[in-house]
């Protein structure tokens, strides 16, 4: 992505110190009254709205561009690619550094809540039948208070990630922010390479399908200061692992090359190497040929 | 080989860097001026006692370089640079917050050589034959450390809403980590100018960093249970502030035992003085 020297909007979020206390607030007592009544407002937007503005402020800024069409619960909780795509066409102008923030996610969330673009029930939702607005009864009517504050975590998660996890909750536990990086992180990916954007996207989406593959990518990528981590080397990784066929690999590759296993040993490998040889003084496509080695190297 | 010589040769090629004994006299310093802008640094970088690595920079196959990384952003580049003086700079709108700096000199080519007392090695690398990788980092410095004081983890602002004589101190999670103190008009017109009482304005600091200290201990204190909800080390200046603490000899906010009255009065006592008087 080009880092062009035309001075970024100031989006509007919420203000960092009353988030922070709201979210400390709920976090301190499991199952206290205080969470129940943040699980009750997620039953409408107006409910949910009022006990997010009556406790934390938002900065001054433009306000955030909206999604132009709703989406469903199951898209909210597992965006299609093509979804993705569109999501992250949504808030392109967002910078990186914004992008980060879970100030600033909090604050499109709330705003698409509050356009009705999306339901605050859906920050709960696990993809079960009984939808969003069921596990709310279940866990205020049966929930013990341990599942009452995971729920209420699950909320915050999805809702703008949660700081108090560490960097990497933002890209990976937001709905908007996940498909955000992953777009954003695949059009660099692009710049810096011939790859196609659907088969760099589609690495970070899972081409095995297990739940997991991008968070264990991006946990190394930004909760370590890890070679992984510089954009060269994350770039030919990643473009290398592109043109394999996750259904036809050739011989040598390791089968779960797709798999959270396969991807921390081969992590783990490319950091021995690192040890005694700085990768990113490599062009991209050297490296690619480095990390394709590796790949193959990375048998179990 | 003896074991010493195995110590001194844990990697395949000399690396000049604190704590190793590839080099007897070796010695790589950086200083770093920090651009008035915010977005940049200019570092010296200065190599003492190595022959080998003056000849590899001095024919171009080794460059010196600076390691760029914002783990929050996904940010990590290295900068290279042929001149020993080195201009570093980044955009604050892609790496979010000030970077972590890594000075380092890299070979850029592949050399084969045999050392001799001449390169300035220790005897254990004397008389062995070697081909340096590209990539090699031959001089490595530490990380140029960002101030860790917690005095540097407050922001003050007034309030002029606020009772006189009150503070309030919340935290803030996003800009990295820091405390923002909202302060009364009285009281924040005292803190930027105590006029003749500086001992009364260290002594509200003191009470300050004690709540801070007091947060700390609250949301990132010992944990019930493993809950990974609460975790503080993704904060580069709580990492540090932890450090500090360690160094001084006190208890960290996630330790047992840990007083937050205690903690700030022993970095910070208070200065009970003759000649201050009450009005």
């Amino acid at each position: 992505m080009s880092e062009d020297s035309v001075a970024p909007t100031s989006w509007r979020e919420l203000d960092d110190a009353s988030y922070t206390q709201l979210r400390h607030d709920l976090l301190r007592e499991k199952g206290s009254d205080e969470q129940r009544t943040f699980l009750g407002s997620l039953k409408t937007g107006s409910a949910f709205s009022s006990l997010i503005r009556d406790r934390v402020q938002v900065t001054q800024g433009d306000d955030p561009p909206i999604l132009e069409t709703p989406l469903t619960e199951s898209e909210f909780v597992k965006p299609p690619p093509s979804t993705e795509q569109n999501l992250f066409k949504t808030w392109r102008s967002v910078t990186p550094a914004q992008a980060s923030r879970t100030t600033f996610w909090g604050n499109v969330t709330l705003q698409n809540i509050e356009a009705r673009k999306i339901e605050p029930c859906f920050l709960i939702a696990s993809g079960n039948p009984s939808g969003g607005l069921g596990r709310i009864h279940e866990v205020l009517q049966a929930g013990s208070e341990k599942q009452i504050d995971d729920a209420v975590r699950r909320t915050l998660r999805r809702f703008s990630g949660l700081q108090e996890r560490g960097y990497r909750s933002v890209y990976s536990d937001g709905t908007f922010p996940r498909a955000w990086w992953r777009c954003y992180l695949a059009h660099e990916i692009c710049d810096h390479s011939q790859a196609p954007f659907k088969d760099i996207h589609q690495v970070f989406y899972g081409k095995s399908g297990e739940k997991g593959y991008w968070e264990e990518l991006i946990n190394t990528v930004v909760s370590r200061n890890a070679v992984i981590g510089d954009s060269n080397v994350r770039s030919a990784l990643v473009w290398a692992l592109s043109e394999l066929d996750a259904n036809d690999l050739p011989d040598g590759v390791p089968s779960d090359v797709f798999e959270i296993d396969g991807i921390r040993r081969m992590t783990v490998a490319i950091g021995i190497r690192s040890a005694w040889q700085e990768l990113s003084v490599f062009s991209v496509p050297q490296l690619k040929t480095i990390m394709y080695e590796e790949i193959i190297r990375n048998t179990r | 080989m003896d074991r010493s010589a195995e110590t001194v040769r844990f990697l395949p090629y000399p690396i000049l860097e604190l704590g190793s004994l590839s080099y007897d006299r070796g010695e790589y310093r950086v200083t770093a001026i920090a651009g008035a802008d915010g977005r940049s640094v200019t570092l010296r970088h200065e190599v003492q006692g190595a022959p080998l690595l003056d000849s590899l920079l001095r024919e171009g196959k080794a460059r010196y370089a600076c390691l760029v990384s914002v783990p929050a952003t996904g940010y990590r580049r290295l900068e290279q640079c042929d001149a020993s003086e080195q201009r570093v700079e980044w955009c604050l709108d892609v790496v979010g917050e000030p970077p972590m700096l890594r000075p380092l000199i890299l070979a850029v080519e592949e050399v084969s050589c045999k050392l001799t007392s001449e390169h300035g090695v220790a005897s254990a690398w004397q008389g062995v034959g070697l081909t340096i990788p590209i990539g090699a980092r031959l001089a490595l410095h530490e990380y140029l450390r960002i101030n860790s004081s917690i005095h540097n983890l407050v922001v003050l602002e007034n309030d002029p809403k606020m009772s006189n004589g009150t503070l309030n101190v919340q935290q803030c999670t996003e800009d990295g980590f820091y405390f923002s103190v909202t302060a009364a008009t009285d009281v924040f017109q005292f803190l930027q100018n105590p006029s003749g009482f500086p001992n009364h304005r260290l002594s509200i600091l003191t009470h300050i960093v004690s709540r801070c200290f007091e947060l700390l201990a609250e949301v990132y204190g010992i944990a019930e249970t493993s809950e990974s909800d609460t975790d503080w080390t993704s904060f580069r200046s709580l990492k540090a502030l932890a450090v500090e603490l360690q160094e001084k000899g006190l208890p960290c906010w996630d330790e047992e035992g840990f007083d937050s009255l205690e903690v700030s009065t022993k970095l910070y006592p208070h200065k009970p003085t003759i000649g201050e008087r009450d009005e």
